[in-house]
C-alpha cells in the first residue's frame, strides 16, 4: 500500500519537474497593409505577407528556449484596424478570411469573419481555429495570405493595421 | 427472435447509408472533374520601380485568361526566396456546355505584398510555357 502512495507522489514530482521545464511566451507581429478597393463588389483584395518571423531565434534566445524545443504555436489574438487618416471605418469590407502557408505545407485558414458587424468599428477582431501552427512557423519562412471580400461600389484608398499574436510552447534550454 | 429482426434493420439501414453516401460522394467527384486548373499567360504587369519600405507594393496584372466564359481567375499563388518574389496566375476551366464565346481578360487583377526587405527584389513570373517574365522593385 505504501508503495502505491510513493508511486503517485514520485509521478506527480516528475510531472512538476517537466512543467517547469517548459516555458510561455507571446509575440505580436504588425504590419500596416495600404490598398485600393475597387468599384467591384464581391472582387478579392488579395493581401500577401512574406518574411514575418525573420528574428526567430532572437525571440527564442530571449525567453531562454530554442526553436527544436517548441511543443505548440498557435495564434492567440488577430484583429485589424483601419490605420487611415481619413475617417474610414472599414465598411468596404463584406467578410475575411486568413491563410498560412510554407514551403511543402498546404494553405491552412487560420482566421475568419464571414460578416462585418452591423455597427463597424475601426477595429475588428477575427475568428480564428486553435490548430497547432507548429509545423508551418517552427522552420519555415511562412506566408499569410489575407483575403477581404470587396463590397465597395467605389474605388478608395485604404490603410489597415493587420496584427496578431502567436503563443508559443517551448522547453525551456538547459 | 425479435434480435434477429433487429439486426436485419440496422444491416438494411447501413446498407441504405452507404448507398446514399457513395451516390453523393459519387456526384461531387463528377463536377470536380470538369475542373481544371492552369497557368495563365502574363502578358505584361505594372508596379512602382520604388516603394519604401514597410509600405505595399501593388501589382497589376494583364493577360488573357481565356475564349469562352468557360475560363475564369482562380488564384494568384506567390512565394518568396531570398531577394526574389516568385508569382504563378492560375485560371480554371470549366468544361460544360453553351459557353458564349467571350475574351475573358484579368482586367489589371491585383495583388498586394507586404513586408519586402530593403533593396532589390526581382518579381519572377512563371508563363505556362515554363519561361518566365522578370522585372523588380526597389525597396528604400
Amino acid at each position: 500500500m505504501n508503495w502505491k502512495y510513493l508511486t503517485i507522489i514520485a509521478i506527480v514530482l516528475i510531472s512538476c519537474k517537466k512543467i517547469d521545464k517548459l516555458t510561455n511566451f507571446y509575440f505580436d507581429i504588425s504590419q500596416e497593409i495600404t490598398f485600393y478597393t475597387g468599384d467591384e463588389p464581391g472582387s478579392t483584395i488579395d493581401v500577401w505577407t512574406f518574411n514575418v518571423l525573420e528574428n526567430r531565434d532572437t525571440l527564442y534566445k530571449e525567453n531562454n528556449s530554442n526553436v527544436y524545443g517548441t511543443n505548440r504555436i498557435a495564434i492567440s489574438k488577430m484583429k485589424l484596424s483601419s490605420s487611415d487618416t481619413l475617417d474610414n471605418n472599414m465598411e468596404y469590407i463584406e467578410s475575411i478570411e486568413v491563410f498560412i502557408t510554407a514551403n511543402d505545407m498546404q494553405e491552412k485558414k487560420i482566421a475568419w469573419l464571414d460578416k462585418l458587424p452591423e455597427e463597424i468599428k475601426t477595429s475588428i477582431s477575427l475568428d480564428f481555429s486553435d490548430d497547432d501552427l507548429k509545423d508551418y512557423i517552427v522552420d519555415k519562412d511562412y506566408a499569410i495570405n489575407i483575403r477581404i471580400i470587396n463590397k465597395s461600389t467605389i474605388n478608395i484608398k485604404a490603410s489597415i493595421d493587420f496584427s496578431y499574436t502567436i503563443y508559443i510552447n517551448s522547453n525551456l534550454e538547459n | 427472435m425479435k434480435l434477429h429482426q433487429n439486426n436485419i434493420d440496422l444491416f438494411t439501414t447501413l446498407c441504405i447509408l452507404i448507398f446514399f453516401m457513395a451516390f453523393i460522394i459519387g456526384c461531387k467527384k463528377n463536377s470536380g472533374d470538369n475542373i481544371t486548373n492552369f497557368t495563365i499567360k502574363i502578358d505584361s504587369i505594372s508596379h512602382p520601380d520604388t516603394i519604401f519600405i514597410d509600405s505595399t507594393l501593388i501589382i497589376q496584372f494583364h493577360g488573357n485568361i481565356g475564349s469562352t466564359e468557360c475560363y475564369s481567375f482562380y488564384k494568384f499563388e506567390p512565394s518568396y526566396t531570398k531577394d526574389s518574389l516568385h508569382i504563378t496566375s492560375l485560371g480554371q476551366f470549366e468544361s460544360k456546355q453553351g459557353c458564349a464565346l467571350k475574351n475573358i481578360n484579368l482586367e489589371s487583377k491585383t495583388l498586394l505584398i507586404s513586408n519586402l526587405p530593403k533593396g532589390n527584389t526581382n518579381i519572377i513570373i512563371t508563363q505556362p510555357d515554363s519561361t518566365t517574365l522578370i522585372d523588380s522593385v526597389y525597396v528604400r
